[in-house]
This record gives C-alpha cells, structure tokens and sequence, in this order.
C-alpha cells in the first residue's frame, strides 16, 4: 500500500482540494473604475489626503520639489489636537509654539511668561539651552529648524517683567527643606517649592559661588555672568536662601537640623580620565576640572600647543577657552568623524572659527612626558558597524600610531557625579545616584536626588525639568498638592494668519568680532534685533494650530509620486501607495468592510463608487489631469 | 454486446447526407472545422475561467460578460503582433511546420461521428486512422523546434516526440481492447456497440487511455514540451502572431480530439436518453474538458524520467495485462453479462493499480533530456 499512499492517496487529496476551491468565493481586489481615467504613467499610484488629519501646515507643500501642492487654508487657527513637535521635545514642556506667536504679535514679555510657566532660568535657556526643540521643529524637516533659542533670547533681551505681575506666591507651609547643589536641577527645585509650594528652602554650595555646572562648566563668553547672576537673583526673590561654601557630607544630619526633606543635585563634577598608560602625568588636565579653575577665576598655566580630548560641548568649551587663555596651537582629537559629534553644531562651527584644528579618526593609546613636553601617541580609527547609540563604532587601525608633542592634554571626554561614601546612597557604576525614576526618591527616607546626580552628564534644560520632577515629589512628601504649575502669560488668542509660512531660511546671528573674541570672555553670540525675530517667527509653521484647508489640490500632471511630501507630514494626513489596488484597500478597511471591496465579477468598481457610503469616507483626492 | 443497437441504427444519417457525396464532404469538413475551432475558443475561455476559480480568483472577466469575449480579444491580441521569424532559423520549415501541427490534429474529426452517422467518412478503419493521423501532429512540433534554431525550442520539440513514442505503445493497446470488445474499427461502430459505456467494461483501458492522451496532447502534468521553468515556452518560444496562435488552436485542438475520442470510445459518444444525440456528444466532451482542466489546476509537471519511467514501467506493462484479459474474456466469456463483468473490471483495475503502485519506483537511473 505506501507506493499507492505516496502517489495515489496526494493525487486524490490534491484534486479534492482544488475541487473545493472552485465553489469558493474569489478573493480578488478589482481596478476601480476610476482606472480608466488615470494616466498610464501613473497608474499604480495613489495618493491619498485626510482633511481630518491635516492641519493646513503646509509642509507638504514646502517639501514638494516640483511645487505640485495647492493648499489654501482658513486664517482663522484653532488649537490642534496634538502639541507641536518642539513643545514635546523639550524636556520642561515649554510651549515653544506658542512664545513664537507671540514674539510675531510684538509681545516678547509675554513670550518670556510663556518660558517662566515651566522653568525659572529663561535668560540661562536663552543664551546656552541644548535646544532638542530645534532639533524635533517639523521646519527643520524642510529646510532649517525654527532659531528657538535665539527667539527666546530675543524675548528675555526684551523683557519687562510683565510675568511678576501674575506670579503666584503660595502661603508658607511651615516645612523646611534643604538643598545640596546649586546647579539647574536645585535651583529650580528650590524655586517652585519655595514659590509654590510655601516651603522654605536652603540651597547649600560648597563652591563661593551659585550656580553649579552654568557657572563653572559654561565659559563666560557664552553665558555671561550678569544673566546668570540675574536668574539667580530672581530665584532668590522668590525665598531660596543660598549659603555657598558650604560642603555637605551627611544628608542625615541636615535631617537631624530640622530639615524635613533633602535634594541631592551635586551634579557631575569629576572628569573622566582619557584611561591610556601616563593619562596621570603632570599638564593632563580634565575637562571639566580646567574650566572650573577658569571660571573661577583661579589661574591655569597652559602651555602654547593644547590638545582637548573628546567631542562633546565639554571638549568645544575647553578648547575655545584655551585660545582665551593665550594657548596659541589648540586641537580636538576626536575619535569619530564630525556627523558622530554629539557637541552642538553650531559650537563647532565657532571653534573652527577661532582657529581650533580638529583631528577626527583618532584615539588617544598613551601619553609620555620628555624634556618637559607631554607625547600623545594616538592611533588612527575607522568607522565600523554602528553601536547601541546609533552611531557608528570606531576601531582602530593597527600599526597606524602616531605622536603629537604638546604642552598640556585635556581629557574632556565625560564626567561623572562625585557622591561622597558618607551620603550613603546607592550609586551605579558611573556613580551616578540611584533613584526611583517617577518619584526621584532614594532608598533613603526624606532623600531625594535630581540632575546630572542622577541622570550623569547631561544638558542644562534637562536637569531643569529633574529639579521640577523632584520639586513635585517632595512637594507631595510633604504634604502639599504638588501642583507647580502656574499661569503667567495671559489667556491665548490665536491671532489670523495673514499668510502661510514663509519660504526664507533663518537670519543670520550677529557675532562680536573674532579680533575681539580671543582676548577676554565677553559674550560672543549678539541677540537679533525685533526684524530679524520677526522674520524669523514668520517660518514658523505652526503645527499645533489646526487651520480649516479650503483647498487641497494636486497637480497629477506634475507629480512624481516620489513621496516626500508623505515623507514630511507630521501628522500622518497623506497617504501614498505604489499599488493603486492595495491603496484603495488599505483605505478602505478602516472605514469599509472588506467583502464589500472585494465584490468579484461584478461590473462596479470598488466601493469608493458607492454613493451611499461615499459619505463616511474622508475628503481625499486623486486627481489626476493630463495623461 | 455486439448486437448494436437497432433502434439507433435505424436512425442513422445516410452517408452521403445532404444529398450528395461531393457536398456531403464540403459540409461535414465546414462543420469540423466550424466545430473544432467554436469548442476550442469556448474551451480556452473554461479553462482560463475554471483554472482562476481553482485558484480563487475570478479569472478573466472584463471582456464582455463573464469575460467570455477574451478568446476573441486575445486573438485580437496575437493577430496584432510582429510575425517575427528567427534570423538563424530555416525559414520554410518555420513557416510550414504551424500547419503541420495543426492539420493533422483537424483531419482526426473527419471519423468521430457527432450523432449515428453524422460523421464525414465512416472509415472501417477508424482507430488505426486516428493513432496514425495524430501522431503526424508531432512531425509538426518537431518541426516547429528544428527551424527556430534555438536550443530551447529544439529540447521541447525532443521531448514531445520522446513522450509521443512512450505513450503511444500503451494508447494503442488500451484501445486494441476496446476494438476487442466492440469488435469493429470504426467509431461510429463502436459507438453504437456501447449499451454499457466502455469506461465500465474497460476501466483499464479507459485509465491508461486517459493517460497516454494527456501525454500525447502536451497537457499538465506532461507539459514538458513547454515547461516554461526548465525549458522557457518550449517548441513555440521563437513563435509570434499568426503562426503562434496555429500553435496554440493546435494545442487545444488536440484537446477537443482527445475528449472527442474518450467520448466516442468510453463514454458512449452520442448516445444518451431524451436529449438529442449531438447535445450528449458535446455534454460528454466538456465532462472530459472539466477533468482535464481540474487535473491542470491539481497536478504539479513531471520530470521528464519520471515520464519515460511512468510509460515503460507502469502504463505498457498495465496495457498489456488489459489487453490478455479482455481478449480472454471475450474469447472464452462472450455471453458475460454486464452485471457480472463489469464489477469484475473494476476489481481487476483496482487490484492491478494497487500491486503496480507497489512495483513502481522512480529514481535510480534518471533520463536527461
């Protein structure tokens, strides 16, 4: 029986099968009618448009290369349903939308209450924030992103202190609370639980001065002291006491003072060696240990040829303030190439200007000292496959070891908090404080920890928005409502948009002079005059306004179907497929049933014909004019 | 058995119908070939329809209703394309070889009788004139491979004649007892002889008949003649326009010819109750079209060993025992009635395809060709 099993028994199994299949309903997408009426060239494609998706910000018709997108929209704007890119991005959740609006209404007091809602340093934002909210603007998708930092800088430049007014004090609440660092994150923390939540606050600095890492990491020259000594002073306004050169060791005797809570922010403040053989010589500095020397005031003795090891803001900070400092042959060895160089662009852009050299593709493997002079040996790398991070790996190059002989190296590679073993806090291998990540508590009661402690080394605005983190939590501690939230700006009326966006690229930064730049640290970077902010809101597509489209047509003739424009949209409204069938399918199943799209033998075309659903599906449009 | 049946006889159109002899040809050879070419382009629009329902999809559909202009848009189709012939080829043999293919295939239907008699010359000689005459098709496709001048073409064409002398042996000797049983050459004889329809008397001889036809007429699974994956489109591939769409009214005229035979030789051919006798001629023929085309919707294409092997191994040795035991029944058990004999058939085949089944094995020695 097996050779009947083998052949007989699939043969009959085989025609049974297809037996069935037969009296089996077809599964079939048909060309809708509307085939005959498109083009040759592009049949196939389809390109689909949601009017309840769309918000008339015209990306798509920006983004177009042939200009084949036609939109009108309403002037009159409503509040969209999502915030915009730039307003996610941030993490304080400023509304960075919205003070753009205002600054195009000529209300930069306004913008600055709008910037005041979610953090207490606005000028040090304005001047030095790592801006992710440019990096996330939907504009920068087309062309360049929004100048959000330099709009804001251009508010608090103009500012009249109109937020005070609306500002709300809270009734004191009896409770003491006491902070360790006077950096970003305890700053903030101190001020909205001083502010708002009616604690009294006292920030402990074991430097002479306030202001942790916007002090002593950030040179003069990009955060001059009198803006930063300004925001403090508002800080101190509002009831934080400051006691600098105060060096906490124990967090549990601040509680034994009558503290009822305490805020670890030490912040990152110890350089990560460059880790070659001979890293420990006399003249290797790091990073971050050389600029606070610098910045405060103490003297540096550098040598003529300066290397800066690393590519991070550190690294550009470090460099440009050697050139300040007299070192006439400065140089950044960086082990990847400039697109990996996690340091902001427009920092590279000026330390390439004041004659800094970068060396990319090469590493550090040892440092000897002779006669006086450091040797670098480094070693030239090359890219490999990317890392967890997404970029790509470097790897050396055997045999490809070169010397530089310099004067002094600094490593400003990384850093790391110093938590000193009497805190007694859980710490991890980067040393940084172990915490709950919704709470900010550490395992200790009353403790809690915010900023570069906690997150390792990160950006101003970030520890700004770990210090809020950390003002709700103990606010709730304590007993309070931790609602920090206030309302500065006044109740939002979204003016008529006179037209869509504009189609320049951003205005150019006034600069002082490199002549003057090099002998001292007076701030480089010049704010915009009320022209050029204007003119630069007017890009600004507004993508957290929805305004009712008119029109929305699509020159057939003209497009290519490259699919930029779906590319572009924000928020999803296009929609394109090369397969005209499976782009009418996919349409249709969320609003149709399947059988009815897939009515076989039937001489009507799909159910997009059907007047009596035609109803319940979205404007969308193909149109298609010339063949 | 062989007391034909009188009532039908009786009915029989008279051999020189309408009238005369000289006009009784020209009308029969309009009415074939009225006739093959009217059932090949119906057949061509059921295949394509039944193959898409097979595959659960609608088939075509576009042209007219339930697509049934298709046939005639696609001849449309092949009437408008560049008649190409192949630099390197032989230029008379690639013009002559469509016709040979194709008239052969056409001169089969002048012996099947459409009704008692109605058939253009009632040869007494019918079977043998049929094997002859369709054999000549395959002269054609050779042809067709040898003047192209493309290795391809000529590898299908080898195959086609490889499989027309495998499958030939066993076709005719499975017909050989159907003559033994009906006791007369001539198909309308035989048809007439059916009280019982052959498939039951000879169900062997119907199976391997089948068999051997599907080989003969190039279709799936013994398609090798133009297995697109291993040979391209086989003979026809340097063929375009007219003389392709001859190739391919050849092709499925061979299809008629096969279920024109099956029915006139198994099935009982134009006989039947209450409808007329032309109408069961055609209700039989597209039973046969149905399985064919359910067999191509079903069955996956054959090596060519397997081919070979399945012919010489399995069908000639199956033919040949059909053969001994129809003579001997004939021979020693004329009188057998049919309720006896045919249960015993069928047994027999059942018992012979199960013991076959066990003996055959493919592989070892593999043919390349």
């Amino acid at each position: 029986m097996l050779g009947f099993e083998r052949y007989g028994n699939g043969i009959a199994r085989g025609m049974a099968v297809t037996l069935r299949n037969m009296f089996r309903r077809t599964i079939t997408t048909q060309y809708p009618e509307e085939r005959l009426n498109v083009s040759r060239r592009v049949r196939g494609n389809i390109l689909g448009w949601s009017s309840e998706k769309c918000i008339g910000c015209y990306t798509c018709a920006r983004s177009c290369p042939h200009g084949c997108i036609e939109i009108t929209t309403s002037s009159r704007g409503a509040r969209g349903p999502v915030a915009a890119p730039c307003n996610q991005a941030c993490p304080a959740h400023v509304n960075a939308a919205r003070y753009i609006r205002l600054i195009r209404e000529g209300k930069p007091d306004e913008a600055v209450a709008v910037v005041r809602e979610k953090i207490p340093f606005p000028s040090v934002c304005a001047y030095i924030c790592a801006h992710p909210c440019e990096s996330s603007c939907t504009r920068g998708q087309l062309d360049e992103p929004i100048a959000i930092r330099m709009l804001k800088r251009y508010a608090v430049d103009n500012d009249t202190g109109l937020w005070k007014q609306r500002s709300r004090v809270a009734p004191p609440s009896g409770k003491k609370i006491a902070i360790v660092g006077s950096g970003p994150a305890g700053l903030s923390a101190g001020y909205y639980l001083s502010k708002l939540g009616g604690h009294s606050v006292t920030v402990f600095e074991a430097l002479p001065e306030p202001g942790g890492m916007m002090l002593v990491g950030i040179p003069a020259y990009r955060l001059p002291r009198h803006i930063l000594a300004a925001d403090i002073k508002e800080i101190e306004q509002a009831g934080v006491t400051i006691e600098t050169n105060v060096q906490i060791d124990a967090p549990e005797s601040l509680l034994e003072q009558g503290y009822n809570a305490v805020l670890l922010a030490v912040g990152a403040h110890e350089a990560i060696g460059i880790g070659v053989p001979g890293d420990d010589e006399p003249g290797v500095l790091g990073g971050v240990d050389f600029l606070r020397q610098v910045n405060l005031g103490r003297r540096v003795e550098l040598g003529n040829r300066v290397a800066v090891i690393g590519g991070g803001n550190t690294a550009m900070d470090s460099a440009r303030t050697a050139v300040r400092l007299g070192a006439g042959e400065v140089t950044i060895v960086y082990r990847r190439t400039r697109a990996e160089m996690p340091a902001s662009a427009e920092e590279i852009e000026d330390a390439l200007a004041e004659g800094i050299k970068i060396v990319f593709l090469a590493a550090p493997s040892g440092v000897t000292s002779k006669e006086g002079q450091l040797l670098l040996e480094c070693l030239r790398m090359k890219l490999g496959p990317e890392d967890s991070s997404g970029r790509r790996r470097p790897e050396p190059i055997e045999g490809s070891q070169y010397t530089m002989p310099l004067d002094n190296i600094i490593a400003a590679i990384s850093q790391r908090p110093v938590v000193p073993a009497s805190f007694a806090v859980d710490t991890d291998k980067s040393n940084r404080i172990q915490v709950e990540k919704e709470t900010l508590t550490t395992g200790k009661k009353a403790i809690f920890a915010a900023g570069d402690a906690v997150l390792g080394p990160a950006t101003v605005i970030e520890a700004i928005a770990s210090g809020r983190q950390a003002a709700i939590s103990i606010d709730k501690y304590l007993g309070g409502s931790g609602d920090i939230d206030e309302t500065l700006a006044s109740a939002e009326e979204i003016a008529d948009r006179a037209s869509g966006p504009s189609e320049d690229w951003r205005p150019g930064v006034a600069a002082i002079p490199l002549g003057g730049r090099l002998d001292g640290f007076d701030g480089v970077e010049l704010g915009w005059s009320r022209e050029s902010a204007v003119f630069e809101t007017e890009r600004c597509l507004r993508c957290d306004i929805t305004y009712n489209v008119e029109k929305y047509r699509l020159n057939g003739g003209l497009c290519i179907y490259c699919g930029l424009c779906v590319e572009y949209c924000p928020f999803d409204a296009l929609y394109m497929s090369y397969e005209y069938e499976h782009g009418w399918y996919r349409f249709g199943q969320r609003l149709l049933e399947q059988e009815q799209l897939l009515v076989p033998d039937k001489v009507k075309p799909s159910g997009y014909a059907h007047p009596e659903i035609e109803e319940t599906l979205p404007q969308q449009t193909l149109l298609i004019d010339r063949d | 058995m062989t007391a034909a049946g009188t009532i039908s006889q009786a009915s029989a159109l008279a051999s020189d119908w309408p009238g005369n002899f000289w006009l009784h040809l020209l009308v029969f050879a309009l009415i074939i070939l009225a006739f093959v070419i009217l059932t090949v382009i119906i057949l061509i629009w059921l295949e394509r329809r039944l193959l898409g329902r097979i595959q659960v999809r609608p088939g075509p559909n576009r042209a007219g209703p339930f697509g049934l202009l298709q046939p005639i848009a696609d001849v449309v189709k092949i009437l408008t394309k560049e008649d190409t012939v192949p630099g390197w080829g032989d230029r008379l043999v690639f013009w002559l070889a469509p016709l040979v293919a194709f008239v052969p295939v056409l001169l089969v239907f002048a012996v099947v009788p459409f009704w008692n008699g109605a058939l253009l010359a009632d040869l007494n000689i019918g079977i043998l004139y049929v094997l002859a005459v369709s054999s000549v098709a395959s002269v054609g496709i050779f042809m067709t491979g040898w003047a192209s001048g493309n290795k391809y073409s000529l590898i299908g064409a080898m195959r086609d004649i490889a499989q027309l002398i495998s499958y030939e042996i066993p076709m005719m000797l499975s017909l050989a007892a159907v003559v033994l049983v009906a006791g007369s050459l001539s198909l309308n004889e035989i048809v007439a002889a059916q009280d019982v329809p052959y498939i039951l008397l000879q169900p062997m001889g119907f199976t391997i008949f089948f068999i051997a036809a599907l080989a003969e007429a190039n279709r799936t699974p013994f398609d090798l003649v133009e297995a697109d994956s291993e040979i391209v489109a086989g003979f026809n591939i340097e063929y375009s326009g007219m003389k392709f769409a001859i190739l391919y009214l050849m092709e499925y005229s061979e299809v008629v010819f096969i279920a024109a035979i099956a029915t006139s030789l198994f099935l009982g051919g134009w006989r039947g109750p209450f409808l007329p006798p032309f109408l069961w001629f055609v209700i039989k023929m597209f039973a046969v079209f149905f399985v064919l085309i359910w067999i191509r919707g079903t069955l996956p294409r054959l090596r060519i060993d397997q081919v070979m092997a399945f012919a010489w191994k399995f069908l000639l040795p199956l033919a040949l025992i059909n053969l001994v035991v129809t003579g001997a029944q004939v021979v020693f058990w004329p009188q057998a009635p049919y309720w006896s004999l045919v249960p015993i058939n069928v047994t027999l085949l059942a018992a012979l395809l199960l013991l076959w089944a066990r003996f055959f094995r493919l592989g070892g020695s593999r043919v390349g060709i």
